[in-house]
């Protein structure tokens, strides 16, 4: 999810060819060819140049309408609508091919899904089973303490900074919540699944979002060739 | 022309012509199938194969159309002394080929697959009827305005070029 603003005008983006699965796009303006994964342009005239990421995240339908009820929702295109992917696509994916090496040291398979979180130079993968297992997870990528928060509904998906001022929280999920109830276990305050203290010595502070991305464990790899695969129980230790 | 006396100059102008026109198609063929088979799904891209398929593609538009000329300026003397029908349809196939080629290098191939959407239309989310509550969606906020993007959706359209509250956004998936 990109600004498609680039040296001070709105470039136009069409799907133009695919490299090792993840696609690249060609603006109308240029030429250029972009990476869809990086934002940054690969070939042509704006070669090294990157979009500028504007923050999103992948939630239920059910999820969006309850924080933005004003919100709007993308139409299907008439003509397409049929070639729409199934409601259970996702099963479908996971036996497609891959074609980038597998390392034979690899613990996950190339379509395991994994979180992806970037910080600076530093990238750290969480598997999805982990993290359905262990949800939520406190750790640290690149000095920076993260939660990653799974919504009880299975599918949405938030991370967070978990540094507030000075401190760094120790989140918890509430058990048995839904929507999701978080506490900090420094002063009990209570946070909701957008990251906003509703009550407690915290309440009105919001924790800043990071940027995830649910991805396959080979295409997270390809282009974060240095990242480290978070392993259950062993999270790196909070400052 | 069907027996040209020996050592007449006709069958070596119809050899040349042939061989032209047989060079122009190849020649428009191979530069076209050549990105088309680097930048494939489910095949693997290295950065040397992308350059050459972004180089490729970038001269196709311009060489297919020379190429076509080229071909029909030799189609056309060459049909006059084609004799046999096995060779004149030959020569239609090579013409339709290097109009094929010149057509495919002006097209975005991978929008015949994945039909882009040049005019996104929206609907209030208490008002949508195509997005069950447990789909997936792509949210984004820009001010204090949200669009949402069903990942069925996306999957497939893969591009939304957009504006949110004024700013111009692209969606991908």
């Amino acid at each position: 999810m990109w600004k498609s603003g680039a040296e001070r005008r709105t470039l136009h983006f069409h799907l133009a060819g695919i490299n090792n699965q993840n696609f690249i796009m060609r603006d109308e303006e240029t030429g250029s060819w972009w990476q869809q994964v990086t934002g940054c342009a690969i070939l042509g005239p704006l070669t090294g140049r990157c979009l500028q990421a504007i923050p999103w995240d992948e939630v239920t339908f059910a999820v969006f309408k309850r924080e933005h009820p004003r919100g709007l929702v993308l139409l299907p295109d008439a003509g397409s609508k049929d070639d729409y992917a199934e409601a259970d696509w996702e099963k479908n994916v996971a036996d497609y091919p891959t074609v980038t090496p597998i390392d034979p040291h690899d613990t996950l398979k190339p379509r395991d899904l994994v979180v992806g979180v970037t910080s600076g130079a530093n990238a750290t993968a969480y598997p999805w089973t982990t993290l359905a297992a262990q949800n939520p997870i406190l750790d640290s990528v690149g000095g920076t303490p993260v939660l990653i928060l799974l919504h009880p509904d299975g599918r949405s998906l938030r991370c967070f900074d978990r540094r507030i001022g000075e401190d760094t929280l120790e989140l918890f999920l509430k058990t048995g919540t839904d929507p999701p109830v978080i506490v900090d276990g420094k002063t009990g305050s209570e946070w909701d699944f957008s990251g906003l203290a509703s009550s407690g010595p915290l309440a009105g502070r919001r924790l800043a979002r990071v940027t995830c991305l649910k991805d396959f464990w080979f295409d997270w790899k390809t282009y974060n060739p240095g990242t480290r695969v978070f392993m259950a129980g062993l999270a790196a230790p909070g400052r | 022309m069907r027996n040209p006396p020996p050592g007449s100059w006709l069958p070596r102008l119809r050899l040349s012509l042939a061989l032209l026109l047989a060079a122009a198609t190849l020649g428009s063929l191979a530069w076209v199938a050549t990105p088309m088979v680097l930048v494939r799904p489910f095949g693997a891209q290295t950065p040397g194969g992308l350059a050459l398929s972004y180089a490729m593609r970038l001269r196709a538009p311009r060489l297919t159309v020379l190429l076509f000329i080229l071909g029909l300026a030799a189609a056309i003397p060459l049909w006059r002394r084609l004799g046999s029908w096995k060779g004149r349809l030959l020569a239609g196939f090579a013409v339709t080929s290097l109009a094929a080629c010149a057509f495919l290098a002006r097209s975005n191939y991978f929008e015949w697959i994945f039909r882009p959407l040049p005019r996104p239309g929206f609907v209030a989310a208490g008002r949508a009827q195509d997005v069950a509550e447990n789909d997936l969606v792509l949210g984004v906020q820009v001010g204090a305005e949200a669009h949402a993007y069903p990942v069925r959706a996306m999957a497939y359209h893969h591009v939304v070029n957009d504006a949110i509250a004024g700013e111009p956004i692209v969606a991908t998936y």
